[in-house]
């Protein structure tokens, strides 16, 4: 069985992010790139499936510039087998990007998608139904348990997942799309050694003009903006003050 | 120009978000489509609830046991076969859970870009192209421009009046139901935990606890949610150190609320929780430290240990108002 991890690059979700002054980007100068946190959970579940000889490869791809590379050095040295670089310098919509990630599916006979539900920062929950939706495979969102299952025609997988009113536990065969919960594992760290071998790897590239793939996007970001302010708050003195507010001015408590 | 809204249900009752994401609907168009698929057995009760949502216009009802399981591929087959039947200028869902893995599934299916959480619809004179959400854990808002058609939405419920309801209900159309076409199986259903009886999601006042709060003044604070018929909410960390369960998380990871009072106690303010909780009408916090980012974002705050402040409130909150005053 082959497996097929996106990953994406993204800004630290530890520090805040801050807009330009002039509002035409972010602060990029005290900022750190990390590998996306989501994706990082989809990497150490099929680094387990393969531990469990459920998986005999495990392929991290990435679509971007050369920045990029470092995502895919951080997976290698978390133990994938092969990592791949789409290249392009162009803004890729979720579309394209699942274009691309279904075309890559394809040519690698992939078994099952290992995805994180949503990029950190953009949060947009896009990519992996789009994925779904393109390849005509079952798709299963929000996993917080997977579970692979033998059965006569073929594996199948049982997965919990996150539901509006609770938990619900669906059941697919593969090939699946599964995108996943923060919940789902703890991710590892890499070891050092791996770090270093990593470093000097040499990652494969593809441009993603080659892919004979529609890259047209109908979708762009026009702007950024700063959150309205909220009104100035009120530091009250004591609990008495602050429930005459509540009552008197909010009207929420009787 | 017609919208059609998907409607969200429990198998009896319209979600609150679908009356949410109608009001949105109404700023595109005065005619709107809502979409009800349900189970033979539900969709009678549901098409009443929905031709009597202000500003429908049509109600559209498909039913067949397969939509009561709510998967993915079933459901947006079935919207593809509305859309063969009428021209749409805007497909919305709520960014629920659902919606955010059938709107984006659908958008796959008919090869168009979406866009995920829209928050406003008014968007500064830009135009119908563009639509403003929040991105960055909701420390920023992205204005995108989308020029596919139809224009594939989900909408942030919480930022959205719920629409009221009409005195004429709209027509209900019956349609054929698609065939299951989904691979995939619903094997068991696990209710949400609900702390107190009220679902977070749906409760008016939350209390949400965070670092500041440990095991000895958990029963303060569950005394304060009963008196206030609260619920309680919970930051990653309290959930972590099994406080509260997994259920009760709320921000990026967790839920996104929006109460009309949230009361946030020893929670310093992250981004990723704030992500969850900013929607809130009025937002109270109780902090030791001054410089905690909750107070930036608070209406009211106190500065105060939690175990001094929260039986102050509790015993204020036992006088009637009459006694206070």
């Amino acid at each position: 069985m082959k497996i097929l991890v996106p990953v994406k690059q993204v800004i630290d979700p530890s520090f805040p992010v801050r807009l330009k002054p002039d509002c035409s980007g972010l602060e990029m100068g005290l900022m750190h790139l990390v590998i996306n946190p989501y994706d990082e959970v989809a990497l150490e579940e099929a680094l387990q499936w393969r531990e469990h000889d459920d998986a005999q490869s495990v392929l991290a791809i990435s679509c971007g510039n050369e920045g990029c590379l470092d995502v895919l050095r951080s997976a290698l040295a978390m133990g994938a087998d092969r990592a791949l670089l789409i290249e392009t310098h162009h803004a890729m919509s979720s579309l394209v990007l699942a274009r691309i990630l279904k075309k890559i599916a394809l040519d690698e006979q992939c078994d099952v998608i290992f995805i994180g539900r949503q990029g950190m920062g953009s949060d947009s929950n896009q990519v992996a139904p789009m994925l779904a939706a393109l390849l005509d495979w079952p798709l299963i969102s929000f996993a917080e348990a997977i579970k692979l299952e033998g059965s006569a025609d073929g594996k199948t997988v049982v997965v919990q997942t996150r539901s509006d009113s609770g938990s619900v536990t669906l059941k697919a065969p593969l090939p699946a799309v599964i995108s996943v919960e923060l919940t789902l594992n703890t991710p590892r760290y890499a070891a050092m050694q791996n770090l270093i071998k990593a470093k000097k790897t040499v990652i494969p590239r593809k441009a993603a003009e080659s892919l004979g793939v529609d890259l047209n996007t109908h979708i762009s970001v026009a702007q950024l903006r700063h959150l309205p302010m909220r009104p100035n708050g009120e530091i009250v003195a004591d609990v008495p003050t602050l429930l005459d507010r509540l009552r008197h001015k909010e009207k929420i408590l009787l | 120009m017609t919208v059609l809204v998907f409607a969200e249900h429990d198998g009896t009752k319209i979600k609150s978000k679908t009356m949410a994401t109608i009001t949105a609907a109404a700023s595109f168009s005065d005619e709107i489509h809502v979409l009800v698929l349900a189970s033979e057995r539900q969709s009678p009760a549901l098409t009443e609830q929905a031709a009597v949502i202000a500003g429908v216009s049509q109600v559209i009802c498909a039913s067949a046991d397969h939509f009561s399981c709510g998967l993915t591929e079933d459901l947006a087959a079935q919207i593809i076969e509305q859309m063969k039947r009428h021209t749409y200028s805007h497909i919305l869902m709520s960014s629920s859970y659902l919606g955010k893995r059938v709107l984006p599934y659908l958008a796959g299916k008919l090869n168009l870009d979406c866009v995920s959480d829209c928050i406003v619809t008014e968007n500064d004179g830009l135009g119908s192209d563009f639509f403003v959400r929040p991105v960055y854990a909701s420390s920023l808002l992205v204005v995108e421009k989308i020029t596919a058609s139809p224009k594939l939405i989900s909408i942030r419920a919480s930022t959205f009046a719920r629409a009221g309801k009409q005195a004429i209900p709209a027509p209900i159309t019956i349609i054929p139901a698609a065939p299951k076409v989904s691979a995939v199986t619903r094997t068991a259903i696990n209710k949400a935990e609900e702390v107190f009886g009220i679902a977070i999601t749906r409760a008016k006042i939350v209390i949400g606890i965070g670092r500041g709060i440990t095991k000895e003044e958990l029963p303060l604070v569950e005394k304060l949610a009963s008196i206030l018929n609260a619920a309680i909410g919970a930051t990653r960390a309290v959930v972590e150190e099994g406080l509260v369960s997994s259920s009760a998380m709320l921000g990026q990871t967790g839920k996104t609320i929006a109460p009309d009072l949230y009361i946030a106690i020893g929670i310093s303010g992250a981004i990723q929780h704030l992500a969850g909780v900013k929607d809130s009408k009025v937002i109270v916090a109780i902090n030791d430290d001054l410089q905690a980012p909750i107070f930036q974002v608070a209406n009211y705050g106190i500065v105060g240990n939690a175990k001094v402040i929260i039986p102050q409130l509790i015993s204020a909150l036992e006088k009637t108002p009459e006694e206070v005053a």
